[in-house]
C-alpha cells in the first residue's frame, strides 16, 4: 500500500497535477515538435568558431566581472587541451618563439619588398634582396620566403631564395626543403638548374629521390636542360632511362638544349628515342626545331623535308613557319598555309605574320599584299587583319581595302572581330 | 503545436552549411594546365611548353562522361591584361601540348600565367611561372 496515499486512493497534494494531462498523442506531438523547433534554433544561432583569445589579452582588457561558470565540454580524442584561466609564471619561455628571420639585419628591408605594389617591382628588389640575403643567413632567408602567404610574392620569393642558395649550396637547400616540406615546382626547377649546372650527376640523384609529383617531373626537366649546355648526350642518355610517364618532359628539354648548340645530332637523337606517345615527339621535334631554325632556316627546312608525315611533321613545320618568319618569310608562310588542320594553320600563319611584323614593319608593309592574296580562307586573312589591328590599324584598312576592296573604315572597328571575350576576359592571376 | 513543428521545418534549409551533411565530391571536369619547360633558360629566346588535359566530367556516384578536348590555351605576360592563345601541337584532343614562343633577357625574367579551356568550355586553374636567364 502507498503510504502517501490518502483516503482516495489518489497521490499527496504535492505530487498532484496542476491540470488535467492532455491525451497521450497530443503530448508526444508537443515534445516532438518542441525539440525540433529547439534543434533548429539552436544550430542557428550557435556562434560560428572563433580563435580563443590571448589569457595575457584578456587579462589587460577584460572587464572586472568575473566570466560566469560553466560547465566544460569533455575535450576531443586528440584535441590540444584548453588554456588555463590564468598563464603560470613559466608559460610565456614556452610559447613559440618569434620567427627567426624578424632578428635579420635584412627584414626591414623584407618588409619594405613586400610593400611595392607593381608586381615586376617587386619581383627584381626580391631579387636583390635574396641575393644579399642568402649570402648572409640562407636559413633566415628562407624561413622568411617559406613564411609568405601563397601567391605570386612568394613564388618570387622562393625562386630567388633557390636560386641563390643553389648556386652556393644546393645540398643545403634541398635538405631545406625536404626537411620544411616546402613543395612548390618553380622552385624547385630552378633549384635542378642551378644545382645541375655545376654537378648535374647529383643534381639527377636529387630529382630521382624526390617523391613522385608535379615537383619531380619540373626537377627532372630543368636537371636535363641545364645538363644538356654542358653534355648533351650524357643528359639525354639520362632522361631516356627515366619511367615512361616523366620521360617526356626532361627529354624535350635536353633535346631543345642540344639544339642550340648542335641540331643536327639532337635530331638524329630525337629519330632514335622513345616517346609514350606521338603526341610526345611532336612536343620535341617542335622544340628542337627553334633554336635550329635561328641558325640556319635552310637546313631545318631540308629536315623538315625528311620527316615523315604526321604530328611531329605537323608541330616541327609550325614551329618553323613562325621562328622562319623574322628571316625567310616567304618560305615560312609556304610551310605554314601548307599545314593540315584548318585551325592550326591559320593560327600559324597569324602568329608568322606578327613574327615577320614584329622583325621588319616595313618588308612587312611592302610584302603581306601578295601574300595575303595567296590566302583563300577568310578565316586565315582575317587572322592576319586582327593581327595588324593590334599593331598597324591604319596600314589594316589600307590593306583591307587594297586585298578585300572593303569601304574605308570611318574609325570603327577593323572586318577582324577583336579577341574573343575569352581572351579578353578580366580574370587577373592571383597577386 | 502544428504552427511550432511547422516553423522548425521552414527553419531547416537556412541552416548553415557546416551543420549539414556534406555531399558527395563530383570532379568539376575542369582540364588540367602543366608547365614542363624549366624555369631557368641559357638562351635569350625561350619556348615554353606544357601539356594541357581535359579530364571529363566524373558524378558524385563515379561514372566519368569522356573528355571533350582541349580546345584553346592561354597565356598572360606579367604587366598585361591581355591573354593571347597559345599554339597547340593538336586540337580537340584529351591531352595535347602548347608551346608559346618568347625571349626573355634579365635575370629577373617575366612571369607568365597560362590557362586551358576544353571544347565545352571548362576552364582550367590559372597556372604561373617565372622564366628567368641564367647562365
Amino acid at each position: 500500500m502507498n503510504p502517501f496515499a490518502d483516503q482516495t486512493g489518489g497521490l499527496p497534494p504535492s505530487l498532484e497535477p496542476a491540470a488535467p494531462p492532455p491525451p497521450a498523442g497530443r503530448r508526444r506531438f508537443a515534445w516532438i515538435a518542441a525539440a525540433l523547433l529547439l534543434f533548429a534554433l539552436g544550430l542557428h544561432f550557435i556562434p560560428p568558431p572563433t580563435a580563443v583569445p590571448s589569457p595575457a589579452l584578456s587579462a589587460s582588457a577584460a572587464p572586472s566581472a568575473p566570466p560566469l561558470p560553466r560547465a566544460e565540454p569533455a575535450p576531443r580524442p586528440g584535441a590540444p587541451a584548453p588554456l588555463p584561466a590564468a598563464l603560470p609564471a613559466a608559460l610565456p619561455a614556452a610559447l613559440p618563439a618569434a620567427p627567426p628571420f624578424t632578428a635579420s639585419p635584412h627584414y626591414p628591408a623584407a618588409l619594405s619588398v613586400a610593400g611595392l605594389i607593381d608586381p615586376a617591382t617587386r619581383a627584381e628588389a626580391t631579387e636583390a634582396l635574396m641575393e644579399t640575403w642568402v649570402a648572409a643567413n640562407p636559413a633566415q632567408a628562407a624561413a622568411w620566403a617559406a613564411s609568405l602567404p601563397a601567391g605570386t610574392f612568394r613564388d618570387d620569393a622562393l625562386s630567388a631564395l633557390m636560386f641563390h642558395w643553389g648556386d652556393r649550396s644546393p645540398a643545403d637547400a634541398a635538405a631545406w626543403m625536404a626537411r620544411t616540406g616546402v613543395d612548390d615546382p618553380e622552385a624547385a626547377s630552378v633549384l635542378a638548374s642551378r644545382w645541375s649546372a655545376a654537378a648535374p650527376t647529383l643534381a639527377a640523384a636529387w630529382a630521382a629521390a624526390l617523391p613522385p609529383s608535379e615537383m619531380r617531373l619540373q626537377a627532372a626537366a630543368a636537371v636535363a636542360a641545364a645538363w644538356a649546355a654542358a653534355d648533351p648526350p650524357s643528359a639525354a642518355a639520362w632522361a631516356a632511362l627515366l619511367p615512361a610517364p616523366e620521360r617526356a618532359a626532361p627529354l624535350t628539354a635536353a633535346l631543345a638544349q642540344w639544339a642550340t648548340s648542335d641540331p643536327p645530332a639532337a635530331a638524329a637523337w630525337l629519330a632514335l628515342a622513345s616517346f609514350d606517345s606521338e603526341l610526345d615527339r611532336a612536343a620535341a621535334a617542335a622544340a628542337l626545331i627553334t633554336p635550329w631554325t635561328d641558325q640556319s632556316p635552310a637546313a631545318a627546312a631540308k629536315y623538315l623535308n625528311s620527316l615523315p608525315e604526321g604530328p611531329a611533321k605537323e608541330a616541327a613545320a609550325s614551329q618553323f613557319a613562325v621562328a622562319a618568319a623574322a628571316t625567310a618569310p616567304a618560305e615560312a608562310l609556304m610551310w605554314a598555309m601548307n599545314l593540315s588542320d584548318p585551325t592550326q594553320r591559320n593560327q600559324v600563319v597569324a602568329d608568322a605574320c606578327e613574327t615577320w611584323f614584329d622583325r621588319d614593319p616595313e618588308a612587312f608593309r611592302g610584302g603581306i599584299a601578295e601574300a595575303i592574296g595567296l590566302m583563300d580562307d577568310p578565316a586565315m586573312r582575317q587572322g592576319v587583319y586582327q593581327m595588324l589591328y593590334e599593331r598597324d590599324p591604319t596600314f589594316q584598312t589600307h590593306l583591307l581595302q587594297l586585298v578585300d576592296r572593303a569601304p574605308p573604315a570611318d574609325g570603327a572597328p577593323p572586318a577582324a572581330s577583336p579577341a574573343s571575350p575569352s581572351e579578353d576576359r578580366p580574370q587577373s592571376p592571383s597577386p | 503545436m502544428k504552427k511550432l513543428l511547422l516553423s522548425a521545418l521552414w527553419l531547416a534549409p537556412a541552416l548553415p552549411a557546416w551543420s549539414q551533411t556534406t555531399p558527395p565530391v563530383a570532379s568539376t571536369g575542369i582540364p588540367l594546365i602543366t608547365i614542363t619547360t624549366p624555369a631557368i633558360n641559357t638562351t635569350s629566346k625561350l619556348l615554353i611548353t606544357g601539356t594541357a588535359v581535359d579530364t571529363g566530367v566524373s558524378s558524385g556516384s563515379g561514372s566519368t562522361t569522356s573528355a571533350a578536348g582541349i580546345n584553346a590555351v592561354y597565356y598572360q605576360v606579367e604587366g598585361s591584361s591581355k591573354w593571347r592563345r597559345a599554339r597547340l601541337t593538336a586540337k580537340g584532343q584529351a591531352s595535347v601540348t602548347w608551346i608559346v614562343d618568347t625571349t626573355v633577357k634579365t635575370a629577373v625574367g617575366k612571369r607568365y600565367y597560362f590557362r586551358a579551356v576544353d571544347v565545352s568550355g571548362f576552364e582550367s586553374d590559372i597556372v604561373g611561372r617565372r622564366f628567368k636567364r641564367g647562365s
